[in-house]
């Protein structure tokens, strides 16, 4: 249905991004950008994408003569930083100039005019981002992206198993309970509103209600009750079976990984399908993890950068944006060796050594085939996320 | 007259540090209590409302929450009071005791977080301690299904924060303990045919409370309102207080920060009254204490258990923190290792090159904040407390302790709600971001301390050797420098590693008043923590105990030297 939705829309904002007017625009950036220094808020949990980070740096550096700070940040803290800016009436000169960010925090944002832009429309690499068949980059979160925001890397659920303990994984969620009742306090999953933790609850509730179509629209529409009663079900069932009987959580996927490491749990998740083979590659994980997603798809989603309302960087923020979705910036990022993060780029849109650059980056042992990859859920409408959240705390937290 | 009503220099201190240190605490509470009561106009909200209060009490987590809160907080602070009595009950004076002073200052230099996380690789099923039992019995060839970390009832929370609380308070009374004559009070006690106990409970332990009572307040509001600890060691289904706050603070969805802010308020609220029923406990406990010395006649009979518990537990002590540091350093050298191995399969310095390559700049940043924070902090402590050894002469009687509580009030409220009212206080003035900005926002939590951990040594010293020695010279500064601070040494610096170890555990203020132009090793370390990378986050919390291990150890060490042959001057 969303598909559907997304064609008429798409049409037009390449008709946008198309006219000749944007290219005179751009070298206006370009020139305004030189010399400036921008402050890039970013998660710096991961040595690979700090690195990865700093290699962009420097390239950007070099092209453009825009100096770039990694401020390793998590995004909360960094819409703190806006929203005393904002209290104290500085609307611009803010101290974040760009910022990783995630649906909710996006959504969010842009409902408390925090964003500035639009201005996606404006960067040549825009262009090149596959609109058509990744939804997501066009919908963050079920929330309009507007061109306020700019793509950077594609998400998408998965688990992730060690071969050692786990012969065959569990398709579904139901399957998931079998294999969590025949081996006991081996699975675990971050107790929302950590983000994968909400993930993961969402993808229950849309496996066991079928992809009901309420989901897609406003909880408040729908009958929240009846609807989540199969989740709630099934999670009183996991639970007891879980690691720590589901008496004690995790507060994310990093977490998971290291209890994956240390044998505590044979079953994790990530949002990212090359994670396993990067943390391989890297010794966070043994050599036995492989990958493996349910039959009826996994939740994907979009990650990208975005610019505050009271950024005076926004040219050199759009520089380095624009640069972060080059094809030599988002081949380098999908090699399980840099980063393995998978690329928002239409390999379509590409010339023929660009292609063949993507094609060459090492995919890794554990990673899945894009086929296996390629059945990709919708996020629910945003606002079931507070719904969910809150009754599981009512469930689970009390 | 005339001289009398001129402004003596000195009396501008109080009024400056309390200024200084008001200014942030105010805005910091104003930042708190505004969108606690609806009024938030950021996000639009420019009518005061109960709201938040309405949600935070509906919240399904928060009585939970609350009620673990306390357990754990009045429970870690009770019990590292307790190890703390015993461990000076069982071994002070003595050469076992010298030992603990030697092994004390690397334990307090290790960071909090580093701590919980080292104490979770000991414990956890999947830990040394298991991996241990597997690799000598072959009981565990996959971890055990046990719960003994992060146990929904608080108790390794209560543990770590007491593990972690308790070598703090023993350095606190390491600082007073010269001044009790401990050892003429050991030497009577036995002389009229009771024991250790009997000396310590009657003279000894009072007279210290009322010393270290203001660190052991500290303790308690530290406990009460940790988020780091708390995060790695606590329970996770509801999480504590402190721990619900920051989740709310940081949830995407803005409106969740009113009701941050009414937790944040609550839990000044809780810690205060801890903090009032603490204090009105000492007189049922001195009756208490009276009732049982006066009845307790047999206590000479009874076996003297506090001496081998003593010695148990500062072995048992000595070991967790000996074990903790060791597997975090094993593991900064790891570059794979699984469950059921002792040792890494693997190793590579591959971390510690990463980490060198780009610590040149955070290293500096937090040594130059650190010690400016500490040298500023000290001198305001000092000026202040001289003025109150002035007035006291001036005029008689003066309660000190009545005009400068409020500066202690940073560290009541959860930082995570206090920053935001001074940080929009700071970018109003445009200082923000500003080196100096950050450097008040570390010294709002520094001189606290600071004026802690130096208030109570320095209010006991005998003013009559600073009169001899003015009558002597006719000259204050040498009587200050040659005789009144050299007898202080040991309690100054013990003051002064204290707030340079706190300087350099700031995060929160770090990265908000520093508004992300400035990188200091704790926010390089807790920025790779939040990552699933053990052994970076290794390195880096071996990097944040550097500096405070040095500091440290020069301060525990240096009154030695310095006194080598002038011991009396040490008060022992």
């Amino acid at each position: 249905m969303k598909q559907r939705l997304l064609k008429p829309f798409l049409a037009l904002s390449l008709a946008v991004a198309a006219t000749s007017a944007q290219a005179s625009d751009w070298s206006d950036i370009l020139t305004e950008a030189k010399g400036q220094t921008v402050n890039f808020h970013a998660w710096g949990g991961d040595e690979h994408i700090n690195s990865y980070i700093q290699w962009a740096i420097t390239r950007v550096k070099d092209d453009y003569g825009v100096s770039v700070r990694h401020v390793k940040n998590v995004a909360p803290n960094a819409v703190n930083q806006i929203l005393s800016e904002k209290t104290a009436g500085k609307d611009s000169g803010g101290a974040v100039d760009l910022m990783w960010i995630n649906g909710e925090n996006f959504a969010n944002m842009k409902t408390n005019d925090l964003l500035f832009g639009p201005f996606t429309q404006n960067l040549p690499n825009y262009a090149l981002v596959d609109t058509e068949n990744k939804p997501t980059t066009l919908y963050d979160f079920t929330v309009p992206v507007d061109n306020l925001e700019a793509p950077w890397g594609m998400a998408q659920l998965v688990f992730q198993h060690d071969t050692e303990f786990v012969k065959t994984p569990p398709q579904s969620a139901s399957e998931l309970l079998v294999w969590a009742k025949n081996n006991p306090g081996r699975f675990t999953y971050p107790a929302p509103p950590a983000f994968h933790g909400t993930t993961f609850v969402k993808q229950i509730l849309i496996e066991l209600t079928d992809k009901n179509e309420a989901l897609y629209g406003p909880v408040s529409a729908a009958d929240f009750e009846s609807i989540t009663k199969p989740l709630w079900a099934f999670l009183d069932e996991l639970h007891p079976m879980m690691w720590q009987q589901g008496k004690v959580f995790t507060d994310g996927a990093p977490k998971m990984k290291q209890l994956l490491n240390d044998s505590e749990i044979y079953i994790s998740l990530s949002f990212n399908p090359f994670d396993a083979s990067n943390a391989i590659a890297n010794g966070d994980l043994p050599a036995t993890v492989r990958t493996h997603i349910h039959s009826s798809g996994t939740i994907g989603n979009t990650h990208f950068v975005a610019i505050p309302y009271n950024s005076s960087n926004t040219a050199g923020a759009m520089v380095f944006a624009n640069f972060l979705m080059s094809a030599e910036a988002q081949a380098r990022k999908a090699s399980t060796e840099i980063w393995g993060d998978p690329t928002v780029l239409a390999m379509n849109k590409l010339s023929a050594t660009e292609k063949a650059n993507f094609d060459n980056q090492p995919k890794g042992v554990a990673t899945l085939s894009n086929d296996a990859l390629a059945n990709v859920l919708l996020e629910p409408h945003a606002s079931w996320v507070e719904a969910i959240e809150k009754a599981w705390l009512e469930r689970y937290s009390r | 007259m005339e001289k009398t009503r001129q402004v003596h220099p000195l009396a501008i201190f109080p009024l400056l540090t309390t200024g200084v240190f008001l200014i942030p605490v105010i805005l910091g509470l104003l930042g708190t209590w505004l969108p606690a009561f609806g009024y938030f106009p950021a996000i639009g909200l420019d009518r005061i409302s109960l709201q938040p209060w309405v949600d935070l009490f509906n919240h399904p987590s928060f009585f939970s929450a609350v009620a673990k809160t306390l357990i754990s907080g009045i429970g870690a602070s009770v019990l590292a009071i307790l190890l703390t009595a015993i461990l000076l009950i069982g071994t002070y004076p003595s050469r076992f005791f010298n030992a603990i002073e030697r092994v004390l200052a690397p334990i307090l230099s290790v960071p909090h977080a580093a701590f919980a996380i080292g104490i979770s690789y000991l414990i956890t099923p999947s830990g040394w301690f298991i991996r241990g039992a597997e690799s000598v019995f072959g009981w565990f060839p996959v971890p055990p299904l046990w719960t003994t970390f992060q146990d929904p009832w608080g108790v390794s929370l209560i543990i770590t924060l007491a593990l972690k609380e308790m070598p703090f308070l023993l350095f606190m009374s390491l600082a007073v303990l010269p001044s009790l004559n401990t050892s003429k009070a050991l030497w009577l006690s036995k002389s009229m045919g009771n024991g250790a106990r009997f000396a310590w409970l009657w003279l000894l332990l009072p007279q210290l409370y009322r010393q270290i009572k203001l660190p052991f307040f500290a303790v308690i509001a530290f406990s009460l309102t940790v988020v780091d600890i708390a995060l790695i060691a606590g329970p996770t289904t509801p999480p504590t207080l402190a721990v619900l706050i920051t989740q709310l603070f940081n949830d995407p969805n803005l409106l969740q920060r009113t009701v941050g802010a009414a937790g944040a308020t609550t839990l000044l609220a809780l810690v205060m009254a801890s903090l009032l029923i603490t204090h009105l406990a000492e007189w049922p406990l001195r009756e208490l204490r009276s009732a049982f010395i006066r009845h307790g006649r047999q206590t000479s009979h009874w076996m003297s258990w506090e001496k081998p518990m003593a010695l148990v537990l500062a072995l048992g002590i000595g070991l967790v923190y000996l074990c903790s540091t060791l597997v975090t350093f094993i593991w900064s050298f790891a570059q794979r290792w699984r469950f059921p191995d002792i040792l890494p399969n693997e190793f590579s310095v591959r971390a510690w090159a990463r980490v060198f390559e780009r610590i040149g700049e955070p290293f500096w940043c937090t040594f130059w904040l650190a010690i400016l924070s500490a040298c500023i902090a000290l001198v305001l402590v000092i000026l202040v407390l001289e003025n109150e050894v002035r007035l006291r002469w001036q005029r008689g009687r003066f309660d000190t302790s009545k005009a400068l509580w409020l500066i202690y009030l940073p560290l009541l409220v959860p930082q995570i709600a206090f920053l935001f009212g001074f940080q929009v206080a700071l970018i109003q003035i445009g200082w923000d971001g500003q080196f100096i900005a950050l450097l008040w926002s570390h010294l709002v939590f520094v001189v606290p301390y600071v004026f802690l951990t130096l208030s109570g040594p320095y209010r006991k010293f005998d003013d009559r050797f600073f009169w001899q020695a003015l009558s002597l010279r006719q000259a204050r500064y040498p009587a200050y420098w040659r005789i009144k601070f050299p007898m202080l040494l040991r309690p100054i610096l013990y003051a002064f590693s204290t707030g340079f170890a706190v300087s350099i555990a700031q995060y929160l203020p770090t990265l908000f008043i520093g508004a992300g132009y400035f990188s200091t090793i704790t926010t390089e370390a807790v920025a790779m923590s939040t990552g699933s990378d053990r052994r970076m986050t290794a390195v880096l919390a071996l990097w944040q105990q550097i500096l405070p291990l040095s500091i440290f150890a020069l301060a525990t060490l240096l009154p030695a030297l310095r006194f080598r042959s002038r011991r009396a001057m040490q008060q022992r």
